[in-house]
């Protein structure tokens, strides 16, 4: 399974002048810095960070969910599946440009989810779901 | 010499007819689903508000060997696949027809339904 600063990266580098940006800001609301809107959330699931303000596409990767196992001849298939979270906070813009380069460039995306369009009724911003796959084989007899 | 013959049509028809009655069991699941308080976690209450999901969710489309499942609430998307407030909060997602086709245990359901059915 892949170290998730490895799947980062790669998803940095795809998606290169289309991420976000998160802006920090202090306990009285001054900027203190920037950086790219590009996370990863760990299994408990973080909730936004309040001192955090996000523009553009944010992204989100979320390793480790799940790994079902399958019996594979004598051995263990584990498919570790992880899931980038797309959200676009710009109300001009959506997901699809990055949705297409991550899909041509990350072969071990299984699921391409659809579209959560932005709802003024609701008041919700656009997002959308992709799921990786990263099969391992486990107690291999030789 | 000896010959053994399978009688095609009683077979296609079987299966098709299994393949609907098992969709059927999935649609019935679906809408259990829907109904019930405490299906996903971290919701104590079911999903049903007026009734206009539960109302939505459409018998199978049968479409050759594929069965669709579909839900046309203008609101289903939102509910199935969780949002994201413009203040930040977010509402998870309750994919209610993806559990209950897990719950329904199509294949077994089908094979049964199909032996059942040619005997």
């Amino acid at each position: 399974m892949p170290n998730p600063l490895e799947v980062r990266l790669r998803i940095a580098i795809l998606l290169n002048g289309l991420i976000g940006t998160y802006t920090h800001v202090n306990d009285y609301g001054q900027e203190v810095g920037t950086s790219p809107a590009l996370s990863i959330e760990e299994a408990s699931g973080n909730s936004p960070d309040s001192t955090v303000r996000v523009s553009g596409l944010e992204v989100i990767l979320r390793p480790n969910l799940a790994s079902p196992m399958t019996p594979l001849l004598g051995s263990t298939l584990l498919s570790h599946r992880w899931e980038i979270l797309l959200k676009q906070w710009d109300s001009e813009a959506d997901t699809i440009a990055a949705t297409n380069r991550l899909v041509g460039g990350l072969p071990e995306i299984v699921e391409v989810g659809p579209r959560v369009p932005r709802s003024t009724a609701l008041d919700t911003i656009e997002a959308r779901t992709l799921v990786l796959e990263f099969p391992e084989i486990q107690n291999l007899r030789v | 010499l000896a010959k053994v013959k399978i009688n095609k049509r009683k077979i296609d028809s079987g299966v098709q007819r299994a393949f609907m009655d098992a969709a059927l069991i999935v649609h019935r699941n679906i809408v259990m689903v829907i109904s019930e308080p405490g299906a996903f976690e971290g919701f104590d209450g079911d999903i049903v508000d007026t009734g206009n999901l539960r109302a939505n969710q459409q018998p199978p489309e049968i479409r050759g060997n594929t069965a669709i499942f579909r839900n046309t609430a203008e609101y289903a998307i939102y509910v199935y696949l969780g949002y994201t407030f413009r203040n930040g909060s977010s509402q998870p997602g309750r994919p209610w027809m993806k559990l209950g086709l897990e719950r329904s245990g199509f294949d077994a359901a089908f094979a049964q339904l199909l032996k059942a059915g040619l005997s």
